[in-house]
């Protein structure tokens, strides 16, 4: 009982901590969530900044391009001093108005490999149907495009190329090699200044070609991490890529939270939980007293209804009235009665308190069935019940014969009280070490849902024709604790008629 | 060596505002010779030439623009502590070698760049060494291109063209992170080269095939150096500090060789060149007390028969040390004799200095080049009158 109790009021206890658990880390995961996705979006625009401020580089050296191809001279030569002058033009195409190459001149002699190789690899771009053939492009407002950046392969990667036509309607062409672009998207790039913390964080360039170009920030990622944020740059070095390595955003601290928040829940409701088992189990104690008591009271009345009982037996023996006779019989059988009483509530008593033992000896459980059945005759006479032995076990084993007739005892009481004008049979049967004994009555039997039940101690079955039979409620729960300290079990079998319990004991067999 | 050498003198104080009295200062030599052919399927066209800049003398005169110094330490996990230490100690000397007005600053990188003292000027010097004094080493990567860039911005801080700029690599002997190829460190440094500002290197360890740090000092026009001991490191990087903030002649100076019609360039080794068709240009970010720079040009001519040839010519431009004003030029003119015994070519040539230039821009300089008269004017006269002809035609 208290056991199911217990088990109702954890279940009582877990589940609306279980319940909320489920609901508070579901809580707390959709929190981190949102919570990783601010990081992320604040982590996004503290790369679109720096995004923004590299796109000065873009404006930057289209400045510097357009200034430096602004007044370029007619002269092969005259171009050539310039660029030789100037470090941003070493790779210059300049087409006239009518889209000729006019420098590097057509002549190979005049040119080197790289400018050979510079207006091989980017004809495509002012040949017919190219991107800068013709007049060019125009926007939509219909003005003329006037410059723009195209991606251009070099040798050491994706670099860059600026174009514009000149107000004269020349186009100049500048190749920037990957490393021009990457020297001045570095530049522009901070770094990590020692005496300073640049926080606990990671920022890393990756070029066209996915390559670590450059880094900078206090945190070191372990091998292999995955950066928490990436962007492309945007035009014209969308082939760049930032990203963002830092430590993973702080889900633990809402995890933490909601595992508090639980954790204070659960102890109110184990709190709750508690005061609601005191007080279910209020009765339990009180009956758990009153059956202390009673034990107590059980202990002083068994001397003198031992006594009573002997002496009511002796004087059978001298008293030679019928009517007499018939009398003590019933003093007899009432002590007999009563002191079984007081043995169930000792052994329960014992059996509270873990104390319940057997004490086998030799015996013939034939004979201990017959005389407990003997011990019954007046009462089932009384009832109408007719008894009958089957005996199977004569031989001599090592039993605890009290215990064997408390639990015997128990089974024929409730024959008496609950089927009586039947029949009974006891069946002892001997299959050593174990001997097997089954009470069978002709009575209103047990629904098999309560079969367990019975078992349990203050457990008495309601039913409208058993209102008033008198009854403790443990008699069969001492009866089982006997039979399972005896090395075997009690339990009700099916049958079609009555209740047929089987009594199994280790019956070791006498030396 | 068969070649006769003609070496032209450019007495600097006679042309420059600033210079000790004429033929006090140190000379710019220009040495051109000729040598034995390389060989090659036809080897009585080939011919090499080796072109020598190098300046003589010693300069008693000090006085130099101010110099913006960066040094990019490798603190990596590859350095140990104890040449870390002693690049650390090298640094502290070489900066108390510049001068007053000049800046420093050092960048130390790992797989990040730290700027560990900012442009700073050397009277600062608690800034310096309290900065220097923190670089300890790092994690295992090597940025060593990102420190570059850093550097670069650092001396580029002042916004003023006419001080002098220099970069020094101090790095372990191989660097893992990007970039990681020796055309892609030569392409920083041939970006660097032109805007002026020369990279040396010293690495750590032996060299080896296509160093990228040999071919990053090639092409940045700077020095390369391999130390083997944290005592080695310290010696070379006070050297090449040294060497950075010292006296210079002259500066973004330029090599021209131009070949004649029917030559055609072979092959150009000795420093990075600029190649195209049959003219290559070489520049020196600076020409100081000591310095030697030689190019070498192979040539191949196609003209036979004719007894005398010219094969092309050559002219130097520089700068004074403070990079406007002054313009200088000379020019050496080549001729292969074929009469001559087989194989015993010989080179002639006449030079002409002239009278500066004076602008403040390079394309001014640029177009009073120009007005020189181009090689095929030079061979036609050379017909008529070898030698006596082409001192008159140089110079006006």
């Amino acid at each position: 009982m208290r056991l199911r109790l217990r088990l109702l009021l954890g279940l009582l206890v877990l589940a609306p901590v279980g319940a909320l658990a489920i609901i508070g880390f579901w809580v707390a995961r959709s929190e981190e969530a949102r919570s990783a996705g601010e990081v992320r979006a604040l982590l996004e625009r503290k790369l679109e900044d720096l995004a923004v401020m590299l796109d000065g580089v873009a404006a930057e050296l289209e400045g510097e391009l357009t200034a430096a191809t602004e007044r370029l001279p007619n002269d092969v030569e005259a171009i050539r001093g310039v660029v030789r002058k100037h470090p941003r033009l070493q790779r210059l195409v300049l087409l006239d108005p009518t889209g000729h190459v006019v420098f590097p001149p057509a002549d190979a002699a005049a040119t080197s490999d790289d400018e050979q190789r510079l207006v091989r690899d980017n004809g495509y771009l002012w040949e017919s149907g190219g991107p800068l053939a013709g007049a060019g492009a125009r926007g939509e407002d219909g003005a003329a495009i006037t410059r723009g950046w195209l991606p251009a392969a070099d040798r050491d990667g994706l670099g860059l190329l600026f174009w514009r036509r000149t107000p004269s309607g020349r186009l100049a062409i500048v190749s920037l090699p990957r490393t021009v672009v990457q020297t001045a998207l570095v530049s522009r790039l901070p770094v990590t200044v020692p005496d300073r913390a640049t926080g606990d964080e990671r920022i890393a360039l990756f070029d066209p070609g996915g390559r670590l170009v450059y880094q900078w920030g206090a945190y070191s990622p372990p091998p292999g991490s995955k950066p928490l944020v990436a962007l492309w740059l945007r035009p014209p070095f969308e082939p760049w890529r930032l990203a963002y390595l830092g430590p993973a955003p702080a889900r633990v601290h809402a995890t933490i939270g909601i595992a508090g928040g639980l954790a204070a829940l659960a102890l109110a409701v184990v709190g709750a939980g508690l005061w609601i088992y005191r007080e279910s189990t209020r009765e339990l104690r009180l009956a758990a007293e009153r059956v202390s008591f009673v034990n107590q009271v059980s202990h002083e009345l068994k001397t003198p209804l031992t006594n009573v009982r002997m002496y009511a037996e002796l004087l059978d023996e001298q008293v030679e009235d019928p009517l007499a006779r018939q009398r003590l019989s019933v003093v007899v059988a009432e002590s007999q009665r009563l002191g079984r009483l007081i043995n169930n509530i000792l052994s329960f008593s014992r059996a509270e308190k873990g104390a319940l033992t057997t004490q086998p000896a030799p015996a013939c459980v034939d004979n201990v069935v017959r005389s407990v059945l003997e011990q019954f005759a007046p009462g089932f006479d009384a009832s109408g019940v007719t008894a009958r032995l089957d005996a199977g076990a004569p031989r001599r084993v090592r039993v605890d014969a009290d215990a064997l007739a408390q639990i015997l005892g128990n089974l024929l009481s409730n024959v008496e009280k609950y089927a009586p004008g039947g029949g009974v049979v006891v069946r002892t049967a001997a299959a050593p070490p174990v001997t097997r004994i089954t009470v069978e009555d002709e009575g209103p039997g047990i629904p098999p849902r309560d079969r367990e039940r019975v078992f349990e101690p203050f457990v008495r079955l309601v039913a409208p024709k058993h209102e008033g039979v008198p009854g403790t409620g443990i008699g069969l729960s001492i009866a089982r604790d006997l039979a399972r300290r005896h090395g075997g079990d009690l339990r009700i079998l099916d049958s079609e008629r009555g209740a047929r319990f089987e009594l199994i004991l280790v019956t070791e067999e006498a030396a | 060596m068969s070649a006769a050498v003609l070496s032209l003198s450019i007495l600097v104080g006679t042309l420059t505002t600033f210079g000790p009295p004429s033929g006090l200062g140190p000379d710019i030599r220009l040495s051109a010779a000729m040598e034995p052919p390389v060989p090659s399927e036809d080897a009585r066209r080939a011919v090499r030439l080796r072109f020598t800049i190098a300046v003589t003398g010693v300069r008693t005169f000090a006085r130099r623009p101010p110099a913006d110094v960066c040094l990019a330490i490798d603190r990596s996990s590859r350095v140990p502590a104890a040449v870390l230490a002693a690049v650390r100690e090298g640094a502290l000397a070489g900066f108390r070698r510049l001068r007053v007005g000049d800046s420093v600053s050092v960048v130390a990188y790992d797989d990040v760049v730290q700027v560990a003292v900012p442009a700073t000027r050397v009277s600062d010097w608690s800034t310096i060494q309290a900065g220097v004094d923190v670089v300890h080493s790092g994690a295992r990567g090597t940025a060593v291109s990102a420190a570059i860039v850093k550097c670069r911005a650092e001396t580029s801080k002042r916004f003023d063209s006419a001080r002098l700029r220099h970069i020094v690599v101090v790095s372990s002997e191989a660097a893992d992170v990007d970039p990681a190829a020796a055309s892609a460190l030569g392409s920083l440094g041939a970006q660097l080269r032109g805007e002026r500002v020369p990279i040396s290197v010293i690495a750590m360890g032996r060299p080896r095939a296509d160093d990228p740090f040999a071919e990053l000092a090639r092409q940045g026009d700077g020095r390369l150096a391999f130390a083997s001991s944290g005592t080695d490191v310290r010696r070379l990087l006070e050297e090449e500090l040294v060497h950075a903030s010292s006296e210079i002649i002259a500066r973004d100076a330029e090599l021209h060789v131009h070949g004649a019609p029917g030559v055609r360039i072979v092959r150009v080794t000795g420093r990075a060149a600029e190649v195209t068709g049959a003219d290559v240009v070489t520049t020196m970010s600076r020409l100081e007390a000591g310095a030697r720079h030689e190019l070498i040009v192979d040539l191949a001519s196609s003209a036979a028969g004719r007894s005398r040839r010219a094969l092309g010519d050559v002219y130097v431009t520089f700068f004074d040390p403070y990079g406007e004003r002054i313009y200088h030029r000379a020019q050496i003119m080549f001729v292969d004799d074929d009469d001559a015994a087989p194989r015993r070519a010989t080179t002639q040539a006449r030079a002409q200095t002239t009278t500066p230039i004076r602008g403040r821009r390079p394309a001014a300089t640029a177009a009073a080049v120009r007005t020189l008269p181009r090689v095929e004017d030079i061979a036609s006269r050379i017909s008529n009158d070898p030698l006596g002809g082409l001192g008159d035609s140089v110079g006006h």
